[in-house]
């Protein structure tokens, strides 16, 4: 008996277990609304996946403690599971309590009661537990289910835009009435000889090649109204709209400018760009020959080179040589003029090289003859192509045989006729530093050379004016008075030029002592001092066999001849002579192949000639005739009756200030408060600022956002633009690069005057004697 | 020392009938708490006879109210801006005030007490005697205020130990209103606080653009010559930085304000069209200036153009040479050869116009030269030429303030005796050109120089525009008439300002605060010692740029730039560390007496600690 007693209280022990399970899934159904809707805010505002899930699985977690602390599962005993059972089951005779430990013993009419009870609860605990225990609440699940649900629909509802009704009615205004860019697409269809692709944005600044053609599709607001696109130069473009609402305009653009939309009703907020490039044309740099005027000697091959670089943004469509012979002399010269093309091209990336080989003899000239070529290039662009044509080259069949003349161990097969000028050099050592990644060092070094020896040229040329004689390559200055004997040189070869006194190397030198120049260079020049001088060449010259000190006196100079004191006297003579210094120092540099050495002397030397020459006329102007000065006697003479003598009155327009304009934009963009509305008068300036950056746009691309921010201001009429991080500090900047230095007014003195100011106590002693003299006459005048 | 000191002399009849009555009491008290105590042992009745006594004793005394008397000397340590952190006081220095700025919220000295002017020093120890100041110190004004409020405070010590020096620039020197195309020069100091290391100083255009840069020490000076673009308001900034280092050590700016000046009416009288005065007319008619040019054409024959008379304007002179028509005209030109042709009437009017305020430039002719030469002539109008043995002309650089010509030009070979004044334009040997002297309130000069109009001719119109500018602002007649004066010094917010006007009272104005728009209402007053002189002060409230207009709108307004407070920091050092080693100074100090009450707690706790005292004997011993 007690055993089943005991099992039956195992059994409701069991029971007990699963109702309370129950339990806790009967709240938990409760929950599950709430959690899933708890789940659902935070994907929809957090948009956190995996943190909404540790959220949810924490709160999970809590329920479930809660759950427990519950009242209602507290409840949950054996006592009021029995009683549950009692009520439940009517066999049982309300006595089921029985089986629980009692307080006291039981009588005996309660144990016969308790065993008659096991007996009977026995097989009814053999049920299943969902027929023995509550059942679920679902009337609170469906409570709490339908109150999640509706809080989640207004929730929904809230969060939710308003729905699009169907069209009858298209215009959708925002709630502030302005009319909005729903979408936009802009087509960039470039001309069709550029081959680029059509591009497509939805920006509508645009950047593009000049000629492009532009697609605008737009879907605005309102489509009720209509639209039009408005360039810089004031033209207006209506838009066409299509069934769809989508508003459309199609324009080909040349010129960069600005544009905006608009409506009947004004202009649409935005402004936006249109950045064009224009098509560029062709580049030619004509690689071979280098120099200007080739010149091929008498008994030389008549054949020459031409290699020719040419390149365009997009493609060259025809290239050709336009070339004139010119046969003869002097006035019996006769030119023919022809066409030519090249005979052979290769691509090299986007540009193309182009060779030619003229053969002289073949295009029927003789020596004495001369070729001159222009390479002409025209691009593709449509519709009119741009044409480009190079710099002239001039090939030169010399008529007569030049000797050989060695320097420094080089025979240099010709000596050229001519004084190349100072800028010439200047010109072809810019050339040589250009090319020397493309020639080979033995080209360069000749070329290099070649440029040494016509600055050397041109030095005695000019040194000859100063009374310098080149007698056998060294510089014998009047000064040096009479030279010393010449001396041989066994280990070179040099012979006469045929240039007289020009020779590039002198089998005899005259080493001279440069100091006796000095003293008389120095009087001249205003009393400096000679520099020390190191060379000491007079006596070493005549031992020397090795040809090094002739080679010293040849290239290098004597500082000391250079003096010319103080820099500020503009002697000619000692500009010549400071000019000649440079050209010596480049000289030897370009003999030594250092061209990049030898440019700043040459552009010295170039200056100081200059500057020689500006002397110069001045001098000449002072030897020049001046007419005696005209004596009163002798002015005017002659019939004097038709001069007459008047009055004119006349009015000078103010200079055309641009710069006012400017300045005016420039003080207001620093010190305009941001918000403050913009005057006429203000936006006067404006409207004239960007007048003058629209002329400069289409050489300076970038100016054009300059030119947007005017506009932008003129619209917004205050200096306030909504998406300007840095617009209006970049617009300072570029009016003031604009700007140029100003040109002095003029002004009246302003001074403080005193009566401590010696001018005033002059000027008032001065004052005092007149009035005491005044007086004194007036006294006696009085006196009888 | 410290004493006790009891004003019974000056107690009230009630508190000395009180006292009395208290002693009265006092003695009852304790004859009975013997009689009370017979038979307890001395030490028992001594206590309790001591404990009465201290009980009325503590009222009496808080009746007559005691003051502890201490002689010292009243110092205090003052530390301001630039003070060091780890700078240790001693106690011994004083109470230690911090000086507040406006701009300095860190507080370095949490135990220091707070002052934000010398007014609240003087509000807590108004009997100072001694005050140490550490830091930049006190600006003029802050020392004039003290001076005030401490009369006789030349008496007062004052030591300083100055803080850390700021590297910047100090004593910068700059034109704070320009004309169109004049010269801005700005010089100044640099202060660092090494001395070896090599710093940096470039000038930048308002677009941060580099305008110059040198480099240079502590100690060394700087300046920057440049022209502004146009009229306006312009901060150029300029900055220091350690050389070869990226962090800018001092940013500041140079502010200044560029207007159009008044023109000048120009009187030329040539004794030939010249091409001078042909391209002087074409530059000054293109700017407005009315001018009139007389030349001859004929032995008896002359033209008169009259330029930018407008139909408004009808006063053109038909003969300004005759007597009192000079004073129309503020600069005149003329060749030699018309000046040696001027009658003697025409000399005495120009004369007497000259001493009246006319600039005259007479421009050197060969007929001239000649003149001097066969020594026609005493003087050359006043001038003593000599001229060269050699030839008649001869090659020269001109030079200038500001020029930076390097073309020379054909000058007459010709000397100025160094009787003459100053040279004002002089060539690169420091031979004079143009030499200038005064004539009564006018200036008189003459020119070696007949063909500036080559310089424009070679495309150099900047420098033909600024000689002829130069020229007139040296030569022309002065006009103190209409013209503001301001000091250039640098001005921070709420520093009082005077501006002055010369000429007709402006009465009232208004100062305009330029991007703000704030408006404060000015006016002029009258200078007793300076006829034509009206004066009106104000005060900026903030940093910016101050537009300053008479009400008057025909007369011109003038700008004037307030820096933050913040700027100029090493300057404001300085000038702080000037005025306060001017003030440091140690005299010979007599003590203070300082007197103050005895505090009344102290009464009553001995009042209650007897009574308790009482209480307790009488309760557990009695």
């Amino acid at each position: 008996m007690k055993s089943a007693h005991k099992d039956v209280l195992k059994q409701l022990e069991v029971l007990l277990k699963h109702g309370k399970i129950r339990k806790l899934f009967n709240y938990n159904l409760i929950f599950l609304p709430w959690l899933i809707l708890f789940i659902l805010c935070c994907l929809h505002f957090l948009s956190a996946l995996w943190t909404t899930f540790v959220i949810a699985l924490l709160l999970l977690i809590i329920a479930q403690l809660i759950f427990r602390r519950l009242a209602g599962y507290q409840a949950l005993t054996v006592a009021n599971l029995v009683a549950h059972l009692n009520s439940q089951f009517p066999e049982l005779e309300n006595s089921a309590q029985l089986l629980l430990p009692p307080s006291k013993p039981w009588e005996l009419l309660q144990v016969l009661q308790k065993k008659k009870v096991v007996g009977v609860l026995k097989p009814i605990l053999q049920r299943p537990a969902g027929q023995l225990l509550p059942g679920l609440n679902l009337r609170w699940v469906a409570i709490h289910s339908l109150l999640v649900a509706t809080l989640g629909l207004t929730g929904l509802f809230l969060v939710q835009m308003p729905v699009i009704t169907p069209a009858t009615q298209k215009t959708i205004l925002d709630r502030s009435g302005e009319i909005r860019l729903l979408s936009s697409s802009v087509t960039v269809i470039p001309p069709q000889y550029t081959k680029n692709p059509e591009t497509e944005s939805e920006g509508l600044d645009i950047s593009l090649i000049a000629g492009s053609k532009v697609e605008w599709l737009i879907t605005f607001s309102d489509q009720q109204s209509d639209y039009y696109l408005q360039l810089a130069d004031g033209s207006k473009h209506e838009f066409v709209r299509s069934n769809s609402g989508e508003y459309s305009l199609s324009k080909t653009i040349d010129y960069s400018g600005v544009y905006h939309l608009g409506t009947n009703s004004g202009k649409l907020d935005g402004l936006y760009t249109l950045s064009v490039t224009p098509d560029r044309p062709p580049s030619i740099s004509i690689q071979q020959p280098q120099r200007t005027i080739t010149e091929i000697p008498k008994n030389g091959q008549p054949v020459l080179l031409t290699k020719v670089k040419i390149e365009d943004d997009f493609a060259v469509n025809k290239v050709d040589i336009q070339a004139s012979v010119a046969k003869g002399s002097g006035e019996a010269v006769k030119f023919r003029d022809q066409v030519f093309s090249f005979d052979q091209s290769q691509q090299d990336g986007k540009a193309a090289i182009h060779s030619k080989t003229w053969d002289l003899a073949k295009l029927g000239m003789e020596p004495g003859d001369e070729l001159y070529f222009t390479v002409r290039a025209w691009d593709n662009r449509q519709p009119e192509q741009q044409l480009t044509r190079s710099q002239t080259k001039i090939v030169r069949w010399l008529e007569e045989e030049q000797e050989g003349i060695l320097s420094d161990g080089l025979l240099i097969d010709f000596m050229p006729e001519y004084f190349k000028s100072q800028r010439q050099i200047i010109i072809e050592t810019i050339e040589l530093i250009e090319a020397r990644p493309t020639l080979d060092k033995v080209d360069f070094d000749k070329t290099s050379r070649g440029l040494g020896i016509a600055q050397s040229d041109l030095k005695q040329k000019y040194g000859q004016y100063l009374g310098d004689e080149f007698d056998h390559g060294v510089v014998q200055q009047m000064e040096d008075g009479l030279g010393l004997p010449e001396i041989e040189i066994h280990d070179s070869e040099h012979g006469d030029t045929g240039h007289g006194e020009e020779a590039h190397s002198g089998d005899d030198h005259d080493e001279h002592d440069e100091h006796k120049n000095e003293e008389h260079e120095s009087i001249e020049s205003g009393g400096h001092e000679p520099h020390a001088h190191h060379h000491e060449e007079e006596n070493s010259a005549v031992e020397d066999k090795s040809g090094a000190a002739q080679m010293i006196a040849k290239f290098g100079h004597a500082h000391g001849d250079t003096d010319i004191g103080i820099i500020s006297q503009y002697n000619p003579k000692a500009m010549m002579k400071r000019s000649i210094a440079n050209m010596w120092q480049a000289e030897l540099h370009l003999m030594l192949s250092e061209p990049e050495l030898a440019l700043p002397y040459e552009n010295e030397a170039l200056k100081y000639l200059n500057l020689a020459k500006k002397a110069e006329r001045i001098y000449v102007k002072r030897l020049g005739f001046e007419p005696p000065p005209v004596t009163e006697q002798r002015r005017y003479q002659g019939d004097l009756s038709e001069i007459l003598s008047y009055q004119q009155r006349q009015s000078v327009a103010l200079t055309i200030n641009e710069q006012d304009s400017a300045l005016f934009v420039l003080n207001l963009l620093k010190t305009q408060s941001d918000a403050e509305q913009l005057n006429e008068k203000q936006l006067q300036h404006i409207q004239q600022v960007k007048r003058q950056l629209m002329a400069k746009v289409q050489k300076e691309q970038n100016i054009i956002r300059q030119v947007a921010t005017l506009e932008r201001i003129q619209l917004a009429q205050s200096l306030q633009l909504d998406n300007c991080e840095r617009c209006v500090d970049e617009l300072y900047n570029v009016l003031w690069r604009t700007l140029p230095d100003p040109v002095a007014l003029p002004v009246q003195r302003q001074e403080d005057y005193s009566d401590v100011q010696p001018s005033v106590i002059q000027f008032s002693q001065r004052v005092e004697a007149i009035k005491q003299n005044r007086m004194s006459k007036e006294r006696v005048g009085e006196t009888p | 020392m410290i004493t006790l000191q009891a004003p019974l002399l000056s107690l009230p009849t009630p508190i000395i009938t009180l006292l009395v009555f208290l002693l009265l009491s006092c003695i009852t008290t304790v004859w009975l708490s013997l009689t009370r105590l017979q038979g307890k042992s001395v030490i028992h009745k001594g206590l309790v006879t001591s404990f009465n006594v201290l009980a009325f004793a503590s009222v009496a005394a808080w009746l007559i109210g005691f003051n502890i008397s201490q002689e010292k000397v009243v110092s205090a340590v003052l530390l301001t801006e630039g003070a060091s952190e780890s700078r240790d006081i001693e106690p011994s220095q004083g109470k230690v005030f911090e000086l507040r700025t406006l701009s300095d919220n860190s507080e370095l000295f949490p135990d220091a007490s707070q002052i934000g002017s010398i007014m609240e020093l003087h509000n807590k120890l108004p009997d100072l005697q001694s005050l140490h100041v550490i830091g930049n110190g006190l600006s003029q004004k802050q020392w004039a205020v003290f001076d005030q409020l401490y009369q006789g405070a030349e008496t007062l010590n004052i030591a300083y130990t100055p803080g850390k020096l700021e590297t910047g620039m100090v004593n910068l020197v700059w034109d704070q209103q320009l004309k169109v195309g004049q010269f801005q020069l700005v010089s100044g100091l640099l202060q660092a606080q090494s001395p070896q290391s090599l710093y940096t100083i470039s000038l930048f255009d308002p677009t941060d653009r580099v305008i110059e840069t040198v480099n240079l020490r502590a100690g060394e000076s700087f300046s920057f010559s440049f022209v502004p673009k146009g009229v306006g308001e312009w901060r150029y900034p300029i900055r220091v930085q350690e050389r070869g280092a990226e962090e800018t050590i001092a940013d500041e700016s140079v502010a200044f304000a560029v207007a159009y000046s008044p023109k000048p009416s120009i009187l030329v009288n040539q004794s030939a069209p010249l091409f001078e005065t042909r391209h002087l007319k074409n530059w000054a008619t293109e700017h407005g200036v009315r001018m009139t040019i007389t030349s001859q054409i004929s032995q008896s024959k002359s033209i008169s153009q009259h330029l930018n008379y407008s139909s408004e304007n009808q006063h053109f002179i038909k003969d300004p040479l005759a007597q009192g028509k000079l004073d129309l005209y503020d600069f005149m030109v003329i060749d030699g050869r018309a000046f040696m042709a001027l009658s003697e009437d025409a000399k005495r009017y120009l004369n007497t116009a000259v001493n009246e305020g006319l600039g005259l430039l007479i421009l050197a002719d060969a007929d001239l030269m000649e003149a001097v030469r066969s020594k026609k002539m005493p003087t050359t109008a006043g001038f003593n030429l000599r001229l060269s043995n050699q030839k008649i002309d001869r090659i020269a650089v001109p030079m200038w303030p500001n020029s930076i010509i390097q073309q020379p030009i054909k000058v007459f070979n010709a000397n100025f005796s160094e009787q003459d004044s100053a040279p004002l334009i002089t060539d690169e040997n420091g031979r004079a050109l143009v030499m200038s002297k005064d004539v009564g309130l006018g200036k008189l000069a003459l020119s070696l120089m007949p063909n500036t109009y080559q310089w424009k001719t070679a495309g150099m119109a900047q420098t033909y525009s600024h000689y002829w500018q130069f020229m007139l602002s040296r030569l022309g007649r002065n006009n103190d008439k209409q013209q503001w004066q301001h000091t250039d010094k640098v001005a921070y917010p709420l520093d009082q300002q005077q501006l002055c006007f010369r000429g007709v009272n402006p009465v009232e104005g208004q100062l305009i605060h330029t991007s703000m728009k704030q408006v404060q209402n000015l006016t002029f007053t009258p200078q007793w010692l300076e006829q034509d002189k009206y004066c009106a002060a104000y005060w900026g409230l903030t940093s910016g740029w101050y537009q300053i207009n008479p009400n008057d709108s025909e007369l011109p307004g003038f700008r004037q730039y307030i820096y933050p407070a913040s700027n100029w920091k090493a300057w404001q050092q300085q000038d702080k560390m000037t005025a306060t080693k001017a003030k440091v100074g140690n005299f010979d100090l007599n003590p203070v007496v300082i007197e103050r009450p005895v505090a009344t707690i102290w009464y009553w706790l001995v009042l209650i600690l007897s009574l308790t005292c009482l209480w307790i004997e009488r309760r557990f011993f009695s």
